[in-house]
Formats: C-alpha cells, sequence, structure tokens
C-alpha cells in the first residue's frame, strides 16, 4: 500500500484531533494492514491480532491528542501496537521464564492453532514469497515466538515493516544501541533455531553450516 | 591481509551490516574484513539467510476492515473540561455557600431545640406543667441568632408552624403556642410581659422553645433542600 503524501497525512491527523472520526479512519485503512501483520507476527494468533488491532485504533484515536506531529505517526501507531502486544503476551504468559524454557529445550513442538494461523497465507500475490511452503511459514512464525519479546518485537518491525532503526527506537521507546543488539542476538538465535529445520528450506534459502 | 583480520566482525556488526545501519566509515571497514575472512563471510551468510527468510514472509491479508463507527464520541479534547468547569460553580457557588450555611445554622438549632426539649420533658414529666418565674432574656440571644435564617422565609415559617407545634405540644402540654410564635418574630411585643411559654427555668418554657427552634431547623433543612434540587 502506497504511503500517503506527508501533508495529506498531516491535515488527516489534525482532522483527527478535532474529532473528526472519517478523516481517522483513512489512517487507519493506510496502516491497518501494518499493524496487524506486525501484532501477528509478534503474537502468532490471526484472532488475538485482529482483537489487538482494533484496540490499538480505538486507543490511537483516543489519544491521538498526544501526537504531536513527531516524525513518523507509522511509529507511533506501532508503539501503541506494540504495547499492547506486550500487554496482551503479559496478561497470558505469567511465567515467561517457564514457557521460554520449555519452548527452547522442545523446539519441534509448536502449537496448532500458530500452524493453521499460516496455512490459509499460501496464495501470496509475490512469487518470491509464495516460495514459502506454509509449513516453512510455520517454522520461521514459531521461531519468531521462541525468541524473547523485545528482540521479536524489535526483528518484526525492522523485517516485515522495514522500520529503519531509529524508527524502531521511536517506536519500542529505547535507544538505537539497544534496538541494534536486540535485533543481533535475536538473529542469531533465530538462525540457530531455522539450522535445526533446514531440511524444510528451499534450495536458494539453505542455511550455510558453519562451524561443521 | 588487514588488522582487521585479528579480530572477527561482531554478529552486531554483521547485522547492522545487512541493514546498512552502521556509520559508513564502518560500513567500509566491515567490508573489508569481509573480503579477506571467510569465517565472517560465513557468518554473515548464516546470519543474512535467517533475515531473509523472516523478510520472506507474506504480508497478511486483515481479516476484515478496522475502521472505527463513525457515530463515537469525539476524541476527548483535553481543554474542554475546563472550560466548562468554571462556567457552573460562578454561577452557583454563592448560592451553594449560604444554602451551605444555613443548613448549618438549621442543624444546630435542631440539636438545641433537642436538647431544650429533652430537658423539659424531663424535668416536666414529674413535675407537672405549671408556668411562671421571671423570663431570662439573655436567652432570646440564642433565637435572634437563628432570625437571620427566618428571615428569608417568613411565609413557608408560618405556614409549617401551624402544623408542626401541635405534635410537640402533646407530650407536654402548653396552652398558648400562639404568642410564642409571635414572641420570636417581633421580640419587641414579647418583651415587656415574658410569657411562661419562654421562661426557661420551667419545663413547659423549655419545651415550647425548643420546639420552636426544631421547627425552625427543620424549616431551614427543607427551604435548602428546595433550592437544591
Amino acid at each position: 500500500m502506497a504511503q500517503p503524501a506527508r501533508e495529506d497525512e498531516a491535515l488527516l491527523i489534525a482532522r483527527s484531533q478535532h474529532g473528526d472520526v472519517s478523516a481517522f479512519n483513512q489512517l487507519v485503512l493506510h496502516y491497518q494492514q501494518a499493524v496487524y501483520n506486525v501484532v501477528l507476527r509478534v503474537l502468532g494468533d490471526r484472532e488475538i491480532a485482529a482483537d489487538i488491532t482494533q484496540e490499538t485504533f480505538l486507543a490511537a484515536f483516543r489519544s491521538i491528542q498526544m501526537f504531536r506531529g513527531g516524525p513518523s505517526f507509522r511509529a507511533w501507531l506501532l508503539r501503541i501496537a506494540s504495547n499492547q502486544a506486550y500487554d496482551h503476551w503479559r496478561r497470558t504468559h505469567r511465567h515467561p521464564v517457564d514457557s521460554l524454557e520449555s519452548m527452547t529445550e522442545n523446539e519441534e513442538s509448536y502449537s496448532s492453532e500458530a500452524i493453521s494461523s499460516l496455512i490459509d497465507t499460501e496464495q501470496a500475490v509475490n512469487p518470491e514469497e509464495a516460495l514459502l511452503s506454509s509449513e516453512l511459514q510455520e517454522v520461521i512464525q514459531q521461531g519468531l515466538e521462541q525468541l524473547p519479546l523485545d528482540q521479536r518485537v524489535a526483528i518484526v518491525l525492522c523485517d516485515i515493516q522495514g522500520l529503519s532503526y531509529e524508527e524502531i527506537a521511536i517506536t519500542t521507546q529505547t535507544t538505537m544501541g539497544t534496538v541494534r543488539s536486540r535485533i543481533a542476538r535475536g538473529r542469531e538465535r533465530l538462525r540457530k533455531y531455522l539450522q535445526k529445520h533446514r531440511e524444510l528450506l528451499p534450495g536458494n534459502y539453505r542455511l550455510h553450516t558453519d562451524r561443521e | 591481509m588487514t588488522q582487521d583480520n585479528q579480530e572477527h566482525l561482531t554478529i552486531e556488526q554483521l547485522s547492522a551490516y545487512i541493514d546498512q545501519e552502521l556509520s559508513s566509515d564502518e560500513q567500509a571497514a566491515v567490508a573489508a574484513h569481509l573480503q579477506t575472512c571467510e569465517q565472517c563471510q560465513r557468518a554473515l551468510a548464516g546470519l543474512r539467510q535467517a533475515v531473509l527468510l523472516v523478510r520472506a514472509l507474506p504480508q497478511v491479508e486483515v481479516p476484515r476492515s478496522f475502521v472505527l463507527p463513525e457515530e463515537l464520541a469525539p476524541a476527548p479534547i483535553l481543554h474542554r473540561p475546563r472550560e466548562t468547569e468554571p462556567v457552573v460553580p460562578l454561577q452557583t457557588r454563592r448560592s451553594y455557600l449560604l444554602r451551605r450555611s444555613v443548613r448549618a445554622l438549621s442543624t444546630l438549632a435542631a440539636a438545641i431545640g433537642l436538647i431544650f426539649i429533652l430537658s423539659g420533658v424531663l424535668a416536666g414529666i414529674p413535675l407537672g406543667f405549671h408556668g411562671g418565674g421571671a423570663a431570662s432574656s439573655s436567652n432570646m440571644s440564642t433565637d435572634a441568632g437563628q432570625s437571620p435564617t427566618l428571615g428569608r422565609t417568613p411565609d413557608i415559617m408560618t405556614t409549617r408552624k401551624g402544623e408542626k407545634t401541635p405534635p410537640a405540644v402533646t407530650n407536654a402540654p402548653t396552652p398558648t403556642p400562639g404568642p410564642t410564635n409571635t414572641g420570636t418574630h417581633t421580640p419587641s411585643s414579647a418583651q415587656s410581659p415574658p410569657p411562661a411559654v419562654l421562661d426557661l427555668a420551667q419545663p413547659a418554657g423549655r419545651l415550647s422553645l425548643g420546639s420552636l427552634l426544631l421547627l425552625l431547623s427543620i424549616v431551614g433543612l427543607v427551604v435548602t433542600r428546595r433550592r437544591h434540587t
């Protein structure tokens, strides 16, 4: 989806700040795909991702007075989305240490709902994307979900939404150094995880087996 | 071979290199090192493929539209409550304070009146109710303290007085409730012959004065409540 022109977006934001729902809804239509995909990749569940996307836009409309016309409305919006996703994760994962340990010990066991969440995504328009079997997509999603939440959010924002480190720093309210470190550690962990499933990888994605 | 070869590149450097998020100097240094270091080349390739896999995840179509309902209440504008807030109190503050003080005075009068009634009843039961003796004019000041309250609503007072006094009197029948009322309203007329009903030395006097105070307080409370709503 094309990025709206700067001044158009600024106008829509200004009108939204005066309570214009229809102006805000134009922003919703522009950004709903991005917000939904970030939340989906972070949490891995379509139903929950849809609920949180809706909550995000509702919260954004209510607090749009707070948006001071900073460099990136997208980053501001995604910050609300990732905060909502964080909150949900904390609510549903009361014992994050336990679940993380069990996940890393037994990485093969993925939940069935995560599998089904990727089954219908086959009809991708991009032929490059079509190369990924639903099974492989599911493996990658599982790889993301076994990452610590901070690293997962940073990687999703960087590699799925294409945000710069600076935008990610704004979105996650941290420093660029922290963003850089989270992305690097997350990628290294993901690489090791995917290496265990390399038999699923298509030829052009086969991971190098260094140190072997 | 450059001196960079001594230290291999960190994962963090490689990761930021992939995103081109290093400074131009750093970017060039990493590129130079990679030219000659096979180990770092392989590390980079492994990392890059993991990145490519994540990037190859398809964008999932939204299951529905997330537009907000048009009838949604307008976004709360922060200064709006502050605008409306001072308007209402400015108009009502004075009458509110007045009402509060009237209510406080009425409550006080009710308490004093009850004490009088109680003491009159307690003293009156064994002794009977024969009023007599000199009036103590000093006690009139207690009553006079209540007159501002009365002054605002004389019409209501007089109508209520007739209804309310009899039940108080039945406890200890006082023969003449009529003079009592006029006495409080126009103290000048009551001064010369101090009626027995206002003699606080007598139980009957305390009773009638107490019931009068109670009555006034009830009127005060009723009036302020009526204004409130």
